[in-house]
């Protein structure tokens, strides 16, 4: 009676997925009377976080396979049980299925651009939410003070430094280094710093805080700001002198060049080394550039997940864990009816959720993926891994104690710090050097 | 009207550039060349004899002995009237344009003046007619002066500052504001920015986030578990290698105050003085809550206290793995919360021990807790989404292996039983989790006097995991069909598949429980 078509191949790595016999499973339901007009009033939370993943992956199922029926009446259910101010599931679980909805709503292009014509771009709600980001989570300033610490570790001795930044939006992560090079055994260097962003407003704000704080330490210091975009960042506005030693930090950047149209393709899962690299091109072309600036340094920050897989239901599978995470840090932080925390679930998470399930090819801009792949990708763009100093490891280490982010991790991996939420890998953080 | 004195000697030596200087001064006086002539009136209003010491006048009331002159527009806004006759370069002082004409080798000639006469002070009008200093008992002693002001007041702002579009008339103003412009600024904690002080001031006292921030400043330090603990606070302990417990700090907002270990910390605090009000503001917000729930969960939730748990924590030296309790009578209990109720419940212990609970109880979770796992650290209960997905995957793993049917409702009593039998550990053998699923199962089953027979039957353990979820889960629910589960109220139709599970003898049943929900 449906018609069933298959999805584009890659499922058979899948199949070993538990999950996915989970969404097969039939879900006895206890007792009661059955009542046709609320037959979930009484589920327990477990039990209805149980069916919410169910229902997740069943109607995940529908929408890849492209039975909208069975799709729209799996929706039906997972608005009934999800929703955004609930406990956790039932948080990720609403986002979850918005996205899977953007998805079926895709196939008529003209439907979903017109339901989304009146949104606007609010700079300073993005900019609030990313602030927020950086309060609620430790992952930030984790990466701040190892980025920190690997840039002032290989400046040693340098007396022109010169720091880009590729999105510039956090001053403290610069207020932090501004400080520690000054109180650095033989005085600060002259220090330059350059910041990307595509709003103005942001680096002028940046201008502004750091200006004041060197001023205030008396360290010879310089802001350049560069409005633009990161795709289409001309290295020659970094203005990069010859005779200053370079660092660059990005942080959650690099992922979006991955986005292309031609589907790359990238057997999913458990990074194998020899797994081939998916999509060339952006990427690649970004990074030379980059080497060919000469770094001395350049801390890279990055999910580490895979969220790339060329299946959607591939992408569900691991986004649901990785959310799921951290949509629990946030329970165990912050209070539910924070409407702070709120924001950051629904414009930051959400939106990415909605992001990797919901589109593709260019417009999917959040391509995260393993630790490893994007090691191999640096490193065949002629970058050689710095391993992350024992005390760098130890003052992030401290950092998760002394702020209390009980139940996160920080594994060392070949060198490169993984933050894990409750041994769930969620971002890394690598250095590297330009090698020659 | 000769004011040089009679000095022969000194009138002839000085007569040259003296006189020529007493001339200007007496045209200026008398007949003011290209200026208007009329303004030209006595200032003495009131006799004051000049006294030795001379005494700071008002600013726009004149020394009453000066002179009064009144200047043009025209050459108040005049910024060259010495011009090289060679070049044509301006110069605003005739000495300046004398230097610049020995360049040329013309003859110069460089104005000096005597010191031995008493110079007439002048002081300056502005000619717009309606100002203040339009008067000449306000006139301004300065000619630099009154022409700035003259710009200021009336002349046209020319300059701009970048940052907050302020204009100005006079370019060192100008520069002078944007040296200072937007760096002295005060930010709220509710993150809104102020040049001004007294708006700063004005806007804090109604900000909202510091009333709601001040309540549960109050609120915790009302609570007398916590306010032993925020004595302690201030001695962040970094310096302690082996284990947090140590260290008598608070989480979260409390923290960045009085560091000890100074590289360290210092690195940590740079965090928390960097951004360190929105920091407070959001972690006091999140987690004092967090901690004041706990420890009104210390109080009110948890009352039940079994003594057995009070041995762990009378000596301070605990292991950074915190035992957790397993209690069977109260599943409600968290890991740390149970240990913390234990505390509360029998007077008010050590503040390191508080200190330690409240840190275990403010991070983990407050929910309902049947994962106390001994085994592993990771006290993951139930309700966090993460514990549910690994339940859902331990179930679809376990399904493959299993030979009950695995009940996901198990309702009330899952949290006992697991209780009882080792809840979910990552690394379970499957024997263990069929043998909870069966107790989840029978303990369901047992409520409503069904009797399900494991369908052990053609269940092959992990070729069925390996191939067939996926096809299964592309058609659907078409292998629970098969299995006799079925949950076909989202109207999928059967396609068959060989199944390896053999029916189950409870299919109808099952059906008919999941009518409603078609």
């Amino acid at each position: 009676m449906v018609t069933m078509f298959q999805e584009d191949n890659g499922t058979s790595s899948v199949a070993s997925s538990p999950l996915q016999v989970f969404s097969t499973m039939s879900l006895t339901r206890p007792t009661l009377i059955p009542s046709p007009s609320s037959p979930f009033k009484d589920l327990k939370p477990e039990e209805r976080g149980l069916y919410l993943i169910h229902l997740l992956l069943t109607c995940a199922n529908h929408v890849a396979s492209g039975s909208l029926q069975n799709a729209n009446a799996a929706l039906e259910q997972l608005c009934l049980l999800s929703s955004p101010d609930g406990d956790t599931m039932q948080r990720v679980a609403a986002y979850f299925t918005e996205a899977l909805a953007n998805r079926i709503l895709k196939s008529w292009p003209g439907l979903y651009k017109a339901l989304n014509a009146t949104q606007t771009n609010n700079v300073s709600e993005e900019v609030h939410v990313r602030r927020l980001f950086f309060d609620m989570f430790p992952i930030l300033k984790v990466s701040y003070l190892l980025t920190n610490r690997a840039i002032l570790e290989s400046m040693e001795g340098e007396k022109m430094v010169h720091v880009i930044d590729l999105h510039a939006s956090e001053p403290a992560q610069w207020l932090a280094l501004i400080q520690a090079f000054n109180s650095r055994p033989e005085g600060p260097p002259h220090l330059r710093i350059t910041g990307v962003h595509h709003h103005k407003e942001v680096l002028d704000q940046m201008a502004h805080t750091l200006i004041e704080e060197a001023e205030k330490l008396d360290i010879p210091f310089q802001f350049n700001p560069v409005v633009s975009g990161l795709e289409c960042l001309n290295v020659e506005q970094l203005r990069v002198k010859t005779g200053e030693a370079l660092a660059v930090s990005s942080v959650l950047q690099l992922h979006n060049f991955l986005a292309t149209d031609n589907s790359g393709h990238s057997p999913s899962g458990d990074s194998a080394s020899s797994l081939p690299l998916s999509n060339s091109g952006k990427i690649d072309r970004f990074l030379n550039a980059i080497w060919g600036l000469s770094p001395k340094i350049m801390v890279v920050t990055e999910q580490d997940s895979d969220h790339n897989g060329s299946t959607v239901m591939e992408r569900l599978l691991e986004s649901l864990y990785t959310y799921a995470a951290l949509f629990d840090c946030l329970e165990t932080k912050v209070p539910r009816t924070s409407q702070d925390r709120m924001k950051v679930e629904k414009m930051l998470f959400g939106e990415e959720i909605k992001n990797i399930i919901a589109c593709e090819g260019c417009e999917r801009r959040e391509r995260h993926e393993k630790l490893e792949k994007w090691s191999q990708r640096i490193d065949l763009a002629g970058f050689g891994n710095v391993p992350l100093s024992y005390y760098g490891m130890l003052q992030g280490r401290r950092l998760l104690q002394g702020y209390g982010f009980d139940g996160y991790r920080i594994k060392e991996e070949s060198g490169c710090a993984v933050i894990c939420w409750q041994d769930r890998p969620l971002y890394s953080v690598s250095a590297w050097r330009c090698r020659k | 009207m000769q004011m040089i004195p009679e000095d022969p000697f000194s009138v002839s030596s000085s007569m040259g550039g003296f006189v020529h200087q007493e001339q200007h001064i007496h045209h200026l006086q008398q007949h003011i060349p290209d200026l208007n002539p009329n303004y030209n009136p006595n200032p003495n209003a009131k006799p004051n004899p000049s006294s030795v010491k001379k005494k700071r006048n008002q600013p726009g009331t004149p020394d009453p002995d000066a002179d009064v002159i009144a200047l043009s527009p025209t050459t108040l806004m005049a910024t060259n009237r010495f011009v090289c006759e060679i070049c044509n370069k301006g110069f605003q002082r005739d000495q300046n344009l004398q230097l610049h004409r020995r360049g040329h080798n013309l003859p110069w000639k460089l104005k000096q003046r005597s010191n031995k006469e008493v110079i007439k002070k002048k002081v300056y009008i502005c000619p717009i007619k309606t100002c203040v200093h339009h008067d000449s008992s306000r006139a301004l002693g300065d000619l630099t002066g009154i022409k700035k002001h003259y710009s200021r007041k009336h002349g046209e702002k020319k300059y701009k500052c970048e940052k907050c579009s302020k204009k100005y008339a006079v370019q060192s103003d100008w520069k002078a504001h944007a040296k200072t412009c937007g760096t002295r600024e005060y930010k709220c904690d509710c993150g809104t920015l102020f040049s001004r002080k007294d708006s700063f001031i004005t806007h804090r006292a109604f900000c909202d986030a510091l009333t709601e921030e001040g309540a549960r400043m109050s609120s915790l330090s009302n609570n007398p578990a916590i306010s032993t603990t925020t004595m302690m606070t201030t001695s962040l302990n970094f310096a302690n290698d082996s284990h947090v417990m140590n260290n008598p700090n608070l989480p979260h907002g409390f923290v960045h105050r009085g560091v000890h270990h100074p590289d360290i910390n210092a690195a940590i605090s740079q965090f928390g003085l960097g951004f360190g009000h929105e920091l407070s503001a959001m972690h006091t917000q999140g987690s004092s809550q967090m901690v004041q729930m706990a420890s009104t969960g210390n109080h009110h939730l948890f009352p039940l206290s079994s003594s057995s748990f009070l041995s762990d924590f009378s000596d301070h030296h605990y292991n950074q793995q915190f035992e957790i309790p397993t209690t069977s009578t109260n599943p409600n209990l968290t890991l740390s919360a149970s240990s913390t109720s234990q505390q509360t419940s029998a007077s008010l212990p050590s503040p390191h021990q508080q200190h330690q609970t409240l840190k275990d109880s403010s991070f983990s979770p407050l929910f309902s807790s049947s994962s106390a796992d001994n085994k592993q650290n990771k006290p993951l209960s139930p309700m966090s989404a993460t514990a549910l997905l690994q339940k859902a995957a331990q179930m679809g793993s376990t399904r493959s292996n299993s030979t009950t049917a695995p009940s996901l409702f198990a309702g009330p009593t899952m949290t006992s039983s697991s209780s009882a039998a080792s809840p979910p550990p990552r690394s379970s053998s499957p024997m263990m989790i069929q043998q909870q699923l069966n107790n989840n199962f029978n303990t369901n089953v047992s409520r409503e006097n069904h009797n399900f027979a494991p369908p052990t039957s053609g269940v092959t353990t992990s070729s069925v995991g390996n191939d067939n979820p996926f096809q299964s889960n592309r058609s659907g629910l078409n292998p629970a069909q098969q299995m006799g589960l079925t949950r076909d109220f989202l109207g999928v139709s059967n396609e068959n598949h060989a199944r390896q599970m053999g029916s189950r003898p409870f299919f109808p049943q099952e059906l008919a429980r999941f009518a409603p929900l078609g």
